[in-house]
């Protein structure tokens, strides 16, 4: 369990990226962290990660190791694939040898199944990659690690559309009730059907954290031709409109998170 | 123990295979074109000794070129400083990556564990440089002395000097010229010196974001400018006594102030790896 107890960053004072910021994240479960260009999501996984440092509040995991003692303990824990990784000048085969001896849950199956299904040619050097491909690698590492955390900012940004199902199906794999996987994207299509928990911050704030059984007994999603006034939020889509209601019926609908996350935007729920 | 040392080398191996380019070639190749580039910085007999060697006509006669041979003086004081500036440039990578790439800094190594890595590359790459240094400097001058020694007793027994007294210090064709360099002398003074430097030069990557290095060198020149006013305005103030530099003065700098330095560059660095933000 990761608890984040009124976690607050700026780079300037007047300026705060992060505002008082509390939630615990539970093992077990994938979360999609959403947010505008520019709220903080990154910032979020670079706190979590203890790559900055929060002025105000503290991350720990298991409430024992704190993110700004940057223990060797702490970082055993966790794995972080950024949005752009940096590339290497090393061939496949090294990089996995250098690195992989740090992470001692290491996984070469599994990394191996994964650059096969990726369709990475396994002995390459990475610097020749292209960029998807380099990704792709990068994500084949990060869910061999098989650390408790993982946070991925921006995973799918990049693959092609065969890829993005391929790691989906990868990610469900690797899922068990040790790990939290964090997904920080825009494009929620590609995640819509993995996540466990929505976290949407807006303006610094967490806006939205809250897990997708609670959404769907709160809400229902659907479609209608005719607005009425127990229409919550809706947007006009070809023939008709996407609606959020008050799920007063208990109806089971398969949530649309890009209407949720509109509607939040917009002050609406 | 065991576990300890494997930690140790697998962060080393990170640090010179996987961050860096460190390796007994690179040492090697980069020592080489130090050298090379010493030569002609520090030695001006450089071009005419290669001139000479492929045409020795090119001297006006033959006591011109006797006197060139006489006085060539192989002593490149340069030859110091070659291993702490190739130990500088094979460390540059490693470290911005320690600034810079995410997988790098989120790798689960102990803050101390990589400044002992760091420290260990350091004096394994200072050594290694001062081993091909000395080896490259001995291997030339044995070859000027074998190719060239019969011709300089030639070129005298021709103009009658036999009985030339040749223990010139310094000079390549002396009778008691000593092949082997400064650097072997002052092994520990170079250790120490390049410790210092390198992690200086760490220290500055990890404090500065961007022209890490020209801030640090402009910042430690301000520094020095400063020391040197206020050191020649106290001389003025106490009526222009004079600073006698001896041997025991330079002692005190390498043994006293430079490990004292050294200790607090290694603080600052183990300090700017736990608490250095991106």
């Amino acid at each position: 369990m990761i608890t984040i107890n009124n976690l607050g960053f700026y780079y300037k004072k007047e300026k705060p990226i992060v505002k008082s910021i509390s939630t615990q994240l539970q093992s077990g479960k994938i979360y999609g962290l959403l947010g505008l260009n520019g709220e903080g999501k990154t910032t979020l996984l670079k706190l979590l990660a203890g790559l900055l440092f929060p002025k105000t509040g503290v991350i720990t995991i298991d409430n024992k190791f704190p993110s700004t003692e940057r223990s060797k303990e702490y970082f055993e824990q966790l794995y972080m694939v950024p949005d752009q990784p940096t590339s290497s000048a090393l061939h496949i085969p090294e990089f996995i040898k250098i690195y992989s001896i740090f992470y001692k849950d290491f996984s070469h199956q599994l990394f191996e199944e994964a650059l096969i299904a990726f369709n990475i040619p396994p002995k390459s050097k990475i610097k020749s990659l292209s960029f998807g491909q380099q990704k792709k690698f990068h994500l084949a590492f990060a869910l061999a690690t098989n650390t408790k955390l993982l946070l991925l900012d921006e995973p799918t940004n990049g693959l092609d559309i065969p890829s993005k199902a391929i790691f989906r199906k990868l990610l469900a794999k690797v899922t068990d009730d040790e790990k939290i996987i964090i997904i920080s994207t825009h494009l929620v299509h590609d995640i819509e059907n993995l996540i466990d928990h929505v976290l949407i911050i807006k303006e610094g704030l967490l806006v939205l954290d809250s897990n997708i059984n609670a959404i769907l007994q709160l809400y229902s999603f659907g479609y209608t031709s005719m607005l009425t006034d127990d229409i919550l939020y809706s947007e006009k889509s070809i023939a008709n409109y996407k609606t959020i209601r008050h799920n007063q019926d208990n109806r089971e609908t398969a949530i649309d998170i890009e209407l949720l996350f509109n509607a939040i935007q917009d002050q609406k729920l | 123990m065991r576990n300890t040392l494997k930690k140790h080398y697998y962060s080393i191996r990170e640090i010179c295979h996987g961050s860096g380019y460190i390796s007994l070639l690179s040492i090697t190749l980069i020592t080489l074109l130090l050298y090379v580039l010493s030569l002609f910085f520090a030695n001006k007999q450089i071009i005419p000794l290669l001139i000479g060697t492929l045409n020795k006509n090119a001297f006006a006669s033959n006591t011109e070129y006797l006197i060139f041979l006489e006085s060539l003086n192989f002593n490149n004081e340069l030859t110091i400083i070659i291993p702490i500036l190739c130990t500088i440039i094979l460390l540059v990578n490693p470290t911005n990556q320690l600034k810079s790439n995410t997988l790098n800094r989120i790798l689960p190594i102990a803050a101390k564990d990589k400044v002992i890595s760091f420290l260990v590359i350091i004096i394994g790459c200072t050594i290694i440089s001062i081993f091909i240094t000395t080896l490259l400097d001995f291997a030339i001058k044995q070859y000027l002395r074998s190719k060239y020694f019969n011709e300089v007793l030639t070129l005298q027994e021709s103009i009658g000097e036999l009985y030339k007294y040749r223990t010139r210090n310094g000079y390549l064709f002396s009778v008691d010229y000593s092949p082997f360099l400064n650097s072997t002398k002052h092994l520990s003074s170079i250790l120490i010196l390049s410790l210092v430097c390198n992690t200086l030069i760490i220290n500055f990557i990890l404090l500065f974001q961007k022209y890490s290095i020209i801030k640090g060198i402009s910042l430690i020149v301000s520094v020095l400018f400063i020391a040197f006013y206020l050191r020649n305005s106290l001389i003025k103030m106490n009526h222009n006594m004079a600073l006698e530099v001896t041997s025991y003065a330079y002692e005190t700098v390498y043994y006293i102030y430079f490990p004292i330095m050294f200790i607090c560059l290694i603080m600052s660095f183990y300090f700017l790896l736990k608490q250095k933000e991106n």
